[in-house]
């Protein structure tokens, strides 16, 4: 009696279950409507139908074991974001098994790819999936950018995760509010600009040209900065003006949906004085140029690009990138290794703080800059003492503590997943790229894994480690790293 | 006018001593030695605190025209300003340290919740941080007045040893138009130009130089006395408020600007406060420091710790690596004409700004006191009155060691010239020494 009364008052992680249990009796009413239009159009349907059912049933189950009343601790707040994108992917992957004929660890790498908004595809014959399945696909994505930008930055800047408390202060201004206040408005504002940019993309697709359910499911996958499309040839059968609307809301995608908020909605601040923002584009201008003439100066393969289409094969492909979304306009396994090279160095840069992007973000580069100038200055004058600043504002120690930290284990965390999957897969090139797009949630690699290639052919090993990343990678590392330390669960235990 | 001065410190004995000839002067310090210092002097001093009621009481501050609170402490300053006002002083002068104070006391909302307890404030620090910048963008000069709106502009050279003027017989010099060479000091001692026997004289190596000039003539003169190049690089040491706000002056200018302070929580205060600025954790007198950190390849160094002796030894240390421009903050005054002996340059004290701001206060309405320099020469402006008759400026009955330099009239400045007249509703701008500064007062007005 004794031993039970004292195991019911150990601590449970209350908020974590009644958070997961309302993520899956969201998804299984997802899931329930798309098992309406399987039926509806004479797909399959089972998939849908037990996924429905597992989600509604197993979420009450949860919200029964869980409470979302009172304000979650620090450690449970880390340990429910992490859960969150953990459990999600099981249940999302269920219908690719029942309903697409996928082997249960493809269908789980997919749902991971989704949710993550990598965009890493381990389907190889698209004709496999229905429309229905096609679009749940990219909708996973687009959920999974609502769970990134509602939830998870909310969440990571408001505990000041990996530096991310300059993102807020950078974004709203609004550090007087109270947390539960600026939490909901905060939300709201982003989902605003993030639901009318889908849907303002998906007409701008369709009237350049796109088959309508295409240029949903493109619309869906290209504001999440996520990359899985319905086309297996991604956007290069697409007309040239829809894949210049595909750069400019991939761009717009990859930059904070807050600043956006302020600038198009509220119409006060501006796009350039954000020092971010700045920053970012400029990057897209030089890497866009760069390899526009790159392309054009250098036929390979029998390609030869008109400056038009080098110009839009740079900047479709540059952007594509460096906003971790990985939607290609040309299959550029064929170009020469430097353009390649170009390009997945742009992996490591990602968008703006506050977009749905993955990666290191150019925030976070500023302020390894700012410490890098820092440290060179000291070198010439020992005894300076130097503010970190991004632009004019001054950033504080912690921030900058944090975000090397942050560098750090991304590096490693990329050094030993390009050592494991290398090795898994004999394939050096393969095995960087490979573990580098995961790493930034970007999506195609060089090589087999290449943008219209398929993860399907890797080794279940290479692929369990690649779902370890990209989970690690979309929140930001360090929760997962907390996972392992025996810290965290002495704090949850109270 | 009964003025009640509360310490005497720096800038209360001197305020004083400016004061006491024509006033009638009570100085309330704690410090009995003051009793002693300032015992020359034809004042009352009374011991106490300057925060007793019972004390202000006993210095009769009831009853006096002006209450001035010079203490080193801003808000005793500002406490012995509200309690003499509650007295019966008629109006109260207060001497802060502090930007914050100036901020609330000037600004308009404190007036009306507390109503005019202090009718001016005075900042000093202010007053030398601005008097530092406009010496180090002027190369060459060791000091310089912009006046007249801009219009005219008073400027102070130091004849080199060794340089283009060293030992010239001063009749057969001649000065770039646009300018007017008003006088030499020399020896504490200022001769005008007028003075009979003046173009006998030849310059001597330290002798210093008065010129009026328009903006034009400036120019000109600058041309005569500044080295060919522009101050770029400037070593502040010192990250007090003063080093802070000639700093912060610098660096609008684009200059390169390194600053010095010992306390890390000041540097780090600084480094935010002032981007652009290179700011080094250190001590000012670390010979090492300032080695590495190039002090030979600056083209100004500015001294201004709180600590006269570390002044001193910084800008020595800088003469002798050859630093053209040598700025130094003199905190006692006593230690003025040591400076000077020992080969300081620029010796500037908070004190004299904030006792020609006092003496403009006090002034009559239509006299200004436009600049002290080397405490010893004057430059004041006078407002003439209606029944002024027209005079040249040559007949004006100027005492010894006093020259009438420029005169304003609507919006047109006048350099002073053979022919030009002087007459009522002019603004007229004379030079003098100070000795005979009253009996040019006394002459004009």
């Amino acid at each position: 009696m004794q031993s039970s009364s004292r195991s019911s008052e150990r601590y449970r992680p209350k908020v974590t279950f009644f958070f997961l249990g309302t993520v899956y009796i969201s998804l299984g009413l997802v899931m329930l409507a798309l098992w309406i239009a399987s039926l509806l159009l004479r797909e399959p349907a089972l998939g849908f139908g037990v996924g429905a059912a597992l989600g509604i049933g197993l979420g009450f189950g949860f919200r029964r074991l869980g409470d979302g009343r009172g304000e979650p601790s620090r450690a449970e707040a880390l340990l429910s974001v992490a859960v969150l994108w953990l459990m999600a992917p099981p249940l999302g992957a269920i219908p690719y098994v029942l309903s697409g004929g996928m082997s249960p660890i493809n269908a789980l790498f997919e749902a991971t790819s989704g949710f993550t908004t990598t965009g890493a595809t381990a389907l190889a014959d698209f004709s496999q999936f229905g429309p229905v399945l096609l679009f749940y696909r990219s909708l996973t994505q687009w959920l999974g950018g609502v769970g990134i930008l509602v939830l998870l930055a909310v969440v990571l800047t408001l505990l000041g995760v990996a530096g991310r408390q300059i993102f807020l202060a950078e974004n709203t201004g609004l550090q007087r509010e109270f947390f539960a206040p600026r939490l909901r408005s905060t939300a709201r504002n982003v989902m605003l600009v993030y639901t009318s940019l889908t849907v303002l993309a998906a007409v701008c697709y369709a009237a350049a040209g796109m088959p309508l359910f295409e240029a949903v499911c493109n619309a869906l996958s290209t504001l999440s900065t996520a990359g899985f499309s319905p086309n297996p040839r991604s956007f290069e059968t697409y007309p040239p003006l829809a894949q210049w609307f595909g750069v400019l809301f991939m761009f717009l995608g990859g930059s904070s949906f807050l600043l956006q908020y302020r600038v198009f909605f509220r119409r006060d601040g501006k796009l350039f004085a954000d020092t971010e923002f700045r920053v970012y584009a400029t990057i897209i201008l030089i890497a866009g140029l760069g390899l526009t003439a790159f392309l054009y100066t250098h036929p390979n393969a029998g390609v030869n690009y008109s400056l038009s289409e080098a110009l839009r094969h740079g900047f479709f492909n540059v952007t594509s990138l460096v906003t971790t979304t990985g939607f290609v306009s040309a299959d550029y396994t064929g170009w020469a290794p430097a353009a390649q090279a170009i390009l997945v160095a742009l992996m490591f840069v990602g968008g703006c703080a506050g977009s749905s992007t993955g990666g290191i973000r150019v925030l976070r580069w500023l302020v390894i800059g700012a410490l890098v100038r820092r440290e060179l200055l000291r070198s010439l004058h020992p005894q300076a003492v130097v503010t970190l600043r991004i632009g004019t504002r001054p950033i504080s120690e912690d921030v900058m503590r944090s975000v090397a930290a942050f560098v750090t284990l991304y590096v490693s965390l990329l050094a030993a997943s390009t050592l494991l999957i290398s090795i898994a897969e004999n394939n050096f090139v393969l095995g960087f790229t490979a573990a580098a797009q995961a790493m930034g949630n970007a999506g195609p690699g060089l090589g087999e894994i290449g943008p219209m290639g398929s993860y399907a052919g890797l080794h279940a090993f290479s692929k369990l480690v690649l779902m370890a990343q990209m989970w690690a990678g979309r929140i930001e590392l360090i929760p997962v790293f907390l996972l392992l330390t025996p810290e965290l669960w002495k704090r949850l235990r109270g | 006018m009964y003025i009640v001065i509360a310490g005497g410190g720096e800038i209360g004995s001197q305020i004083a001593k400016a004061l006491h000839k024509d006033h009638d002067v009570v100085v309330v310090d704690t410090n009995p030695e003051v009793k002693e210092r300032l015992g020359g002097l034809d004042i009352q001093i009374v011991t106490g605190s300057i925060t007793d009621p019972e004390m202000l009481r006993e210095a009769k501050v009831d009853l006096c025209d002006t209450f001035v609170a010079t203490t080193n402490w801003d808000e005793v300053n500002l406490i012995a300003c509200m309690l003499a006002k509650g007295l019966g002083a008629k109006e109260t002068l207060c001497f802060v340290g502090k930007q914050s104070y100036m901020d609330i006391l000037t600004d308009p909302r404190t007036v009306e919740l507390l109503g005019m307890r202090i009718d001016q404030v005075f900042w000093p620090q202010r007053s030398l941080a601005k008097e530092i910048v406009e010496v180090i963008r002027v190369p060459g000069a060791v000091d310089t007045e912009t006046l007249a709106g801009g219009r005219l502009r008073f400027v102070e050279y130091q004849v080199r040893e060794g340089g283009p003027y060293a030992g010239k017989e001063l009749a057969l010099l001649d000065w770039p138009d646009g300018s007017f060479m008003a006088g030499i000091l020399r020896e504490g001692r200022f001769m005008a130009v007028t003075d009979p026997g003046f173009n006998n004289l030849s310059l001597e190596p330290e002798d210093r130089i008065f010129f009026m000039t328009t903006p034009g003539g400036f120019d000109a003169i600058q041309a005569c006395f500044a080295p060919k190049s522009r101050v770029r690089r400037v070593m502040v040491v010192g990250g007090g408020n003063v080093g802070y706000m000639v700093a912060q002056e610098l660096l609008r200018f684009r200059l390169e600007v390194t600053i010095i302070d010992h306390s890390p929580e000041r540097c780090a205060w600084l480094a935010e406060q002032l981007p652009g600025a290179l700011v080094l954790e250190g001590d000012g007198t670390d010979l090492e420091l300032l080695e590495s950190e190039g002090l030979d390849q600056v083209d100004a160094v500015v001294a201004v710790t709180e600590n006269d002796e570390k002044n001193l030894l910084v800008s020595l240390l800088a003469k002798q690596v050859g630093v053209q421009k040598v700025v130094t903050r003199v905190n006692r005054g006593e230690n003025r004409r040591l400076f000077e002996h020992v080969g300081i340059d620029i010796p500037l004290t908070p004190r004299a700004a904030a006792v020609r701001e006092v003496m403009d206060w006090l002034a009559p309405e239509n006299v200004d006191h436009l600049a002290l320099i080397e405490d010893q020469v004057e430059l004041l402006e006078f407002e003439l009155p209606g029944n002024f008759r027209e005079i040249p400026l040559a007949n004006l009955p100027l005492p010894k060691g006093a020259v009438a330099v420029a005169l304003e009239r609507g919006t047109k400045v006048y350099l002073r010239s053979p022919q030009l007249a002087v007459t009522a509703g002019d603004k007229l701008l004379v030079l003098t020494d100070r000795q005979v500064s009253d009996a040019v007062l006394e002459q004009i007005v």
